[in-house]
């Protein structure tokens, strides 16, 4: 009886971190005192991946590090950019115009993930 | 320009300049890099404010140089040359993905063999606890070896609070292996039957994984094969012409706006120009997908990459580099092909989530048996069924890897598709909106017809009419001139000319009084036109525009000027009328000579006399009436209706094709591009949805079937490895099936 509470627990505790971990926190963002920030796309994932600037300008250097062809493109949807990244090269994207607002950046499948605010008024 | 070995090497690298703002400081910057040793050559392109450099000295050297001469310098990343660069780095890659699927695969195999066997080490012996435990550790050694990558990448995603496909598998196999050395130190917590290891599940699961993954890097490098081939269209080299009349094969990276080249039969076009001596016919097909061969003569533009067919003829170049028609279509191309259409979004809202979900899942799975009163091990199969079976990447990909396809499918036949939405709109139009001059009609008047009166021939009221007109500025009057100069005929010189607006022109020829103008024009000067009246009516009721001449006040013939309607209009209007779709023809010009084209090419609706700037209003009122509505036209008149339309077209933009406004550009000045874009967004589109449909079914029959949702009927649970061989399975035929777009072709059109 102990046995299949103890398991029934863990499995409900389970379950809530999991919402908790994926879904309710994000990752620490990073904020961009210039503007220019490095990005590596390294082991599946954008680090950082959360991108914070106050500037209406921003360039993102993406350094691709994985060979994976899944990481060959980096989708700013909401931006309409769009840029194939060279392998193991600096590739840099420059954004301008920015307004404040919340910006994903994902590779095509959406599996790489990223977010770029911006805080500008 | 400095020219300093007569054999030039392709240049090395480009260095972007900066700070340099006149001729001047190009000599110094040349001068400064020819004193360093190990460079051969040294251009600067002063418009494009780059320099190329050839010889073994590298970049650093360079721009230090540059430096130290008072200007700045960075390196220019060239786009082509990573592409193959890319290629490289992914064969490798593919190569060692498929050398850990094999390492793995043996050991797995293996130990699946060895489970099978009938003296197997038991578990309830140290011995075969011993052994076990060895071969567990083996295992993880391997798993580690080949799968690490999966393991580092849901790693640094966990850490980033974000759960992949790496996730998945990581989890499934880690728990595979944690579970089974649990059982090979504690074989005593589960019954005897139960006692079994899943080692070589995991092994094995990680060797699908990456034979997956391998396949698939050789599947998508076919999807951008178009791509290639654009690229590999560039000719080598040039034929430069000096000052001195002395030519030279030079690579055409060395090449400059304003160089002289020679391009003799049977070479490829080196770069854009315009052609200053000879003529030839070109094959453009490459480019604007029109097998036809286009013929060219002095100051016609020329394109790179196309083939130079018959003659042998001087060009100069007026584009170079990036800025070259083909540069521009696979930037274009390349841009697009990473775009997505409406279609995919649901696909994009799904894919955050569903890893986690997926999770959740298995976590749900394993509480149901266990609370029905399975064993450990049944759980834990069922549980890695789950997470190994769920495929992210077969719905990630369904779109993508489609109109990566498709995109590059599209560019073979000369349309280009600005992004997702207009590929997935242009197969939904109801209605089409053709503009008509330089879309149904070539979009510049010709003399169509020479009617003569009795005592005069056709050269004659020509060559008058010519000569006459050389001082008009009437746009008709530079049909009848290049006309007559396609006559070689000589224009004679006119005195007194006189240019009656909205009648004619008159002038003194030869001491003779010659007119030329309309009706008006005639009877005023009482000219009797009797006898041609029928005809000039007929002429105009074709849509043309026919004009009186008279010599010495007696009627010499008509002129008929007309904007001629383009061999294939009709024939690709009426395959879109086929298709179903509603044509309507927009045009600022008069009812009558709008509805006599609209009556030839057999398009009912008419909008005439309408200004440019209403051209909008009409496709909003027919949008109103819940038709998707597409816009033809040339993209610089009509772009407020192209902007407007749910798609823009812009027709032959053969000479420039950055147009802003349009969604769709068709490169081949023919109404067949529409059919063609029409054709390959409705067959993409398919491809798409077949994808995604096959992706979502997977996914949604695969999850409980490996949770074991039939064994209590069928008694059928999900082996894992048969789980991984289906996962890999699925992105594997979602790629092949976008590849199958490769093998469409347009009948009668050459791609």
């Amino acid at each position: 009886m102990i046995n299949v509470i103890l398991f029934n627990s863990i499995a409900a505790l389970l379950i809530i971190l999991i919402i908790v971990w994926f879904w309710l926190i994000k990752s620490k963002s990073t904020q961009v005192q210039v503007d220019e920030i490095t990005v590596y796309v390294k082991d599946s994932a954008y680090s950082p991946n959360r991108i914070e600037t106050s500037h209406s300008k921003l360039t993102i250097n993406f350094i691709r590090e994985d060979a994976s062809p899944c990481s060959e493109y980096v989708l700013f949807e909401e931006l309409n950019v769009h840029e194939q990244l060279p392998l193991n090269k600096p590739h840099k994207i420059t954004l301008t115009n920015l307004k404040s607002g919340n910006y994903r950046f994902t590779c095509q499948m959406g599996m790489y993930q990223g977010e770029l605010i911006v805080t500008n008024q | 320009m400095t020219m300093k070995a007569k054999n030039v090497s392709a240049p090395r690298y480009q260095l972007k300049l900066a700070n340099v703002s006149c001729a001047s400081c190009v000599k110094s910057i040349e001068s400064a890099l020819y004193a360093v040793a190990g460079i051969e050559q040294a251009q600067v392109n002063f418009a494009a404010r780059t320099i190329s450099i050839s010889g073994s000295a590298d970049p650093k050297t360079a721009i230090k140089a540059i430096q130290q001469a008072g200007y700045e310098a960075s390196l220019i990343q060239d786009d082509i040359l990573s592409d193959k660069m890319n290629d490289k780095v992914e064969l490798k890659h593919m190569r060692t993905l498929l050398y850990k699927a094999l390492i793995a695969g043996i050991l797995g195999v293996g130990l699946f063999i060895l489970s099978w066997l009938p003296w197997q080490f038991s578990l309830s012996t140290l011995t075969g606890q011993i052994i076990w435990g060895v071969l567990g550790i083996i295992s993880l050694m391997t798993i580690l070896y080949a799968g690490g990558h999966l393991y580092r990448g849901a790693w640094n995603a966990f850490r980033h609070h974000l759960a992949t496909m790496d996730t998945l598998i990581t989890i499934g196999t880690g728990a595979a292996w944690i579970y089974s050395m649990v059982i090979v130190f504690w074989p005593t917590l589960v019954p005897d039957a139960a006692r079994h290891v899943y080692f070589e599940a995991a092994l094995i699961i990680i060797a699908l994984v990456d034979l997956g993954a391998a396949l698939e890097i050789r599947a998508r490098g076919k999807t951008s094969e178009a791509i290639k081939r654009l690229i590999g269209l560039q000719a080598k080299t040039a034929r430069r012409v000096d000052d001195n009349g002395d030519e030279q094969d030079i690579p055409i990276e060395a090449l400059q706006v304003g160089d002289i080249l020679r391009v003799r039969p049977g070479e490829k076009i080196p770069v854009d120009g315009i052609v200053i001596d000879g003529h030839s016919s070109i094959d453009e097909s490459m480019l604007t997908g029109e097998p036809m061969p286009v013929s060219k003569k002095n100051n016609d533009q020329v394109f790179g990459s196309t083939l130079n067919k018959t003659g042998s003829f001087l060009m100069q170049a007026t584009k170079v580099g990036k800025e070259t028609m083909l540069s521009q279509i696979i930037q274009l191309v390349q841009h697009a092909q990473s775009t997505k259409p409406p279609i995919a979004k649901l696909a994009d809202s799904v894919s955050g989530y569903f890893v986690p979900t997926v999770l959740i899942l298995a976590v749900i799975t394993a509480v149901i048996w266990f609370n029905v009163g399975f064993s450990a091990g049944f759980i834990l199969v069922a549980s890695m069924t789950v997470l190994i079976i769920a495929c992210p990447c077969a719905l990630g990909l369904a779109a993508p890897i489609s109109v990566m396809v498709g995109m590059g499918k599209a560019a073979e036949y000369g349309v280009l598709i600005r992004n997702g939405e207009g590929l997935q709109r242009a197969g939904e139009l109801t209605t089409l909106v053709l503009d008509k001059t330089g879309t149904i009609t070539k979009g510049q008047p010709e003399v169509v017809k020479i009617i003569t009166t009795t005592h005069f021939n056709e050269l004659t009221i020509l060559q008058y009419a010519a000569s006459i007109e050389q001082f008009s500025e009437h746009p008709l009057a530079q049909a009848i001139i290049d006309y007559a100069k396609k006559q070689s005929m000589n224009l004679l010189s006119a005195a007194n000319f006189n240019a009656i607006t909205g009648q004619g022109v008159f002038a003194n020829i030869d001491g003779k009084k010659v007119l030329l103008g309309n009706e008006r024009l005639m009877i005023e000067n009482h000219v009797n036109i009797d006898i041609l009246l029928v005809q000039s009516n007929k002429l105009a009721s074709l849509g043309q525009t026919p004009m009186f001449i008279a010599i010495d006040n007696q009627l010499a013939g008509i002129i008929s000027v007309a904007d001629p309607i383009k061999e294939d209009s009709k024939p690709a209007i009426t395959k879109l009328k086929n298709l179903g779709i509603q044509v309507v023809m927009i045009t600022g010009d008069n009812q009558k000579t709008a509805q006599a084209v609209a009556k030839q090419v057999g398009i009912k609706q008419v909008f005439a006399e309408v200004l440019p700037e209403d051209k909008a209003n009409h496709i909003k009122k027919l949008q109103s009436k819940k038709s998707i509505v597409g816009m033809v036209g040339d993209g610089i008149n009509d772009a407020p209706a192209l902007a407007q339309a749910d798609v823009g077209f812009a027709i032959g933009a053969g000479t420039d094709i950055a147009i802003e406004s349009a969604d769709i550009t068709l490169i081949s000045n023919s109404l067949q591009g529409v059919l063609n874009a029409i054709a390959i967004s409705k067959v993409t589109l398919r491809n798409i949805k077949q994808n995604l449909f096959g992706a979502f079914i997977y996914n949604s029959v695969g999850i409980p079937v490996a949770a074991g949702i039939l064994y209590p009927v069928l008694g059928l649970l999900l082996n894992p490895m048969i789980a991984g061989f289906a996962m890999a399975a699925s992105s594997l035929t979602v790629v092949s099936n976008a590849n199958r777009l490769r093998l469409f072709s347009i009948k009668g059109q050459k791609s």
